[in-house]
C-alpha cells in the first residue's frame, strides 16, 4: 500500500458496480471524504508498523490458542 | 412495592427466596411500565408479554419448590435486536435482516438455563454498525437523562431500557463500543468481556473479529452476575475460549487495597473539562480507598481506531455485501456508505489493520504487566444532541477510548462517575488483563459502593 490514488466519485461507482453494489451518485459523492481520509490514516498507520510486526495471530482469537 | 422497578437482579432474587416478591408480579409491573412509558423512550422493538409471564409463573413454581434453576431465576432480561431468541423476531435494527429464529442464540440458552424471563427485544442503531442509536427505520430511542440527546449505540435500547427503569439486565454487543459507549451515556454498568469469553453463535454479526457479546446492568454486581450466567464455551462460535470461567464476581467486596492502578492523562486522550474532572476525582476516590494509582501512557489511539473501523467496515461488508447489492435502498445513509467504504479499502490495508491489532494488543498487554487494571474515561464528552450530525467528529471522539478494548479483546467496563452541568452523566472506564474481568469488576464495585453516582435516576419518571 505504498501510493493509494486519491479516489474520485467515478471510481468509487465503478469499483463498487465491480462487486455488484450500484450506489446512487451522491452517495459516492457523500463516502468520498470519509473514505479518503480512511485511506489516508491507512497508509500512515502502515508506515508506522514495525517492519516485523505481523498479523494479530488466529484472526480474532487473542489469548486461547 | 414503590421502587419496584429500580431493583436489581441480586435484589429480585434475594426477595424472590424470602417470598417477599414474585416473579409474576415484577414482570407484570415491568410489563406494565413499559407499555406506560416506552412509547416516549422507543427502548423495545419487540415485547413478548405472553410468554414473560408464562415463564415467570415458572420460575414463580420453581422458587415455590426450592428448585431455582440458577442465580437468574424469575430476573426480567432484555435482548439487543441481533440475538436470536426462538420466539421471537430478529431485525438486527435493520430493513434487511428479519428472521423469525427456530434455534436460541448460544447466550440465550444459557439465560433460559439459568432461568431468567426475557422480556423482549430491544432497539439498536441498524445493524450494530454505529454509535448514536438514531436509527431511520424505528421510532426514535431517547436518552432517558436528556431526550433531545442520543442514547448512544449501538445497544442504545439496552441502555435507555436499564435506566429508565423498564428491566433490571440486558445484553449488549459492542465492537466498536457499542456496550460501552451507551452505558456510559445513559448512566448505567457495561462489561465488555474478554474476546472469546462470550458466545457468539446466533448473534448477527458486525465483524468476527471484533464483535463481543456482554452484560448491561444498573449496579456492577448485577452486571457480574449477568456475565457469569452467560459466559463459557460456545461450540457453535469458532473464536470462543475453550477455558474454565472464574464468576467475575468472586472478588466483588475485596476493596481496592493493595491494587496497583494505571491511570491515563484524561486531557491528553481528548476528554473535555467536566469529564476530566470527574476523572480525577474518581481518582481520589480509589486513592482514598487504599489504590495505588500511577501513571501509564496510552498506546497511540488513532491507529487503533483506524484499524478497529476497517476491520469493521470490511468484514461488514463481506458480510452484507449481497443484501446492499440487491436492496440498497433499505439500508440508512450511514449504514449504506459505511459498508460501502469497506468494499473500496485495499487488502494490503486491510492487513496492515490487522498488523496494527497485533502491534496494539501487545502495547496495552505490556501497559498490563505492571499494573492490575487501566483507568480512563469511557467518553471524552457526554451525550451530544440527537440533530447534531454525526461525522468524523464527534462520532470519532466517542470511539477513541472504546475501540482500545475492542481491538486488543481485553475487558472492560464502564460506570457512571459523575454529571457534567447539564445533568448528563459521565462514565469511567476500567479496563484489565484478558480473562480477568474479576479484577475490572473488583474495582469497579469498590468505586461505585464508595460514591452514590449509580442511585440518581433520571427526570421525569412517574
Amino acid at each position: 500500500m505504498t501510493r493509494i490514488p486519491e479516489p474520485d466519485v467515478d471510481a468509487i461507482l465503478a469499483r463498487l458496480a465491480e462487486q455488484g453494489v450500484r450506489l446512487e451518485r451522491a452517495d459516492a459523492e457523500a463516502l468520498l471524504p470519509a473514505l479518503a481520509s480512511l485511506l489516508r490514516r491507512l497508509a500512515r498507520l502502515e508506515a508506522e508498523l514495525p517492519d516485523d510486526a505481523p498479523p494479530q495471530p488466529g484472526g480474532g482469537a487473542r489469548f486461547h490458542r | 412495592m414503590s421502587d419496584l422497578e429500580h431493583l436489581g437482579a441480586a435484589e429480585l432474587a434475594r426477595r424472590y427466596r424470602e417470598r417477599a416478591l414474585s416473579p409474576v408480579e415484577v414482570v407484570r409491573a415491568l410489563l406494565e411500565r413499559i407499555g406506560r412509558l416506552d412509547p416516549g423512550l422507543g427502548a423495545f422493538v419487540h415485547v413478548a408479554a405472553e410468554r414473560a409471564l408464562d415463564d415467570a409463573r415458572h420460575s414463580e413454581a420453581a422458587i415455590a419448590a426450592g428448585r431455582p434453576r440458577g442465580p437468574l431465576e424469575g430476573v426480567p432480561v432484555a435482548l439487543k435486536d441481533l440475538l436470536d431468541a426462538a420466539d421471537m423476531p430478529t431485525a438486527a435494527g435493520s430493513r434487511v435482516i428479519g428472521r423469525l429464529p427456530e434455534r436460541d442464540a448460544g447466550v440465550v440458552a444459557k439465560l433460559r438455563a439459568a432461568g431468567a424471563v426475557l422480556l423482549g427485544k430491544v432497539g439498536m442503531h441498524e445493524l450494530a454498525f454505529g454509535i448514536t442509536g438514531v436509527n431511520p427505520h424505528f421510532p426514535p430511542c431517547r436518552n432517558p437523562w436528556d431526550r433531545e440527546r442520543v442514547p448512544g449505540g449501538s445497544s442504545s435500547g439496552s441502555a435507555v431500557a436499564l435506566a429508565a427503569g423498564l428491566v433490571p439486565l440486558a445484553i449488549g454487543t459492542d465492537t466498536g463500543g457499542s456496550i460501552r459507549i451507551p452505558a456510559s451515556a445513559c448512566g448505567v454498568v457495561g462489561l465488555k468481556p474478554t474476546f472469546g469469553a462470550v458466545g457468539r453463535s446466533g448473534v448477527v454479526p458486525l465483524s468476527w473479529s471484533l464483535d463481543h457479546v456482554g452484560p448491561m446492568a444498573r449496579s456492577v454486581e448485577d452486571a457480574a452476575i449477568l456475565m457469569t450466567a452467560i459466559a463459557g464455551h460456545d461450540r457453535d462460535d469458532a473464536w470462543s475460549a475453550e477455558r474454565a470461567h472464574e464468576p467475575a464476581g468472586r472478588s466483588i467486596g475485596a476493596g481496592v487495597r493493595g491494587l496497583r492502578l494505571g491511570r491515563l492523562d484524561a486531557a491528553a486522550v481528548g476528554a473535555d473539562d467536566q469529564v476530566a474532572a470527574a476523572f480525577e476525582e474518581s481518582l481520589r476516590v480509589l486513592a482514598r480507598l487504599g489504590a495505588e494509582t500511577v501513571a501509564v501512557a496510552a498506546p497511540a489511539l488513532e491507529p487503533i481506531y483506524t484499524a478497529n473501523f476497517t476491520l469493521t467496515a470490511c468484514e461488514a461488508a463481506s458480510f452484507h455485501r449481497r443484501r446492499l447489492a440487491e436492496r440498497p435502498a433499505d439500508f440508512g445513509d450511514d449504514v449504506r456508505r459505511n459498508l460501502a467504504v469497506g468494499l473500496l479499502l485495499p487488502a494490503a490495508g486491510v492487513i496492515a489493520a490487522r498488523r496494527a491489532q497485533g502491534v496494539a494488543t501487545a502495547a496495552w498487554l505490556r501497559v498490563l504487566d505492571d499494573v492490575d487494571a487501566i483507568l480512563m474515561p469511557t467518553l471524552p464528552r457526554t451525550a451530544f444532541r440527537r440533530d447534531v450530525r454525526v461525522s468524523r467528529e464527534p462520532g470519532e471522539a466517542w470511539n477513541r477510548l472504546v475501540t482500545p478494548f475492542n481491538l486488543s479483546g481485553l475487558p472492560a467496563l464502564t460506570l457512571p462517575c459523575g454529571f457534567d452541568r447539564d445533568g448528563l452523566p459521565i462514565g469511567l472506564q476500567v479496563a484489565g488483563r484478558p480473562f480477568d474481568e474479576a479484577t475490572v469488576v473488583r474495582v469497579a464495585a469498590a468505586y461505585e459502593a464508595a460514591t452514590e453516582w449509580g442511585a440518581r435516576r433520571p427526570p421525569s419518571q412517574a
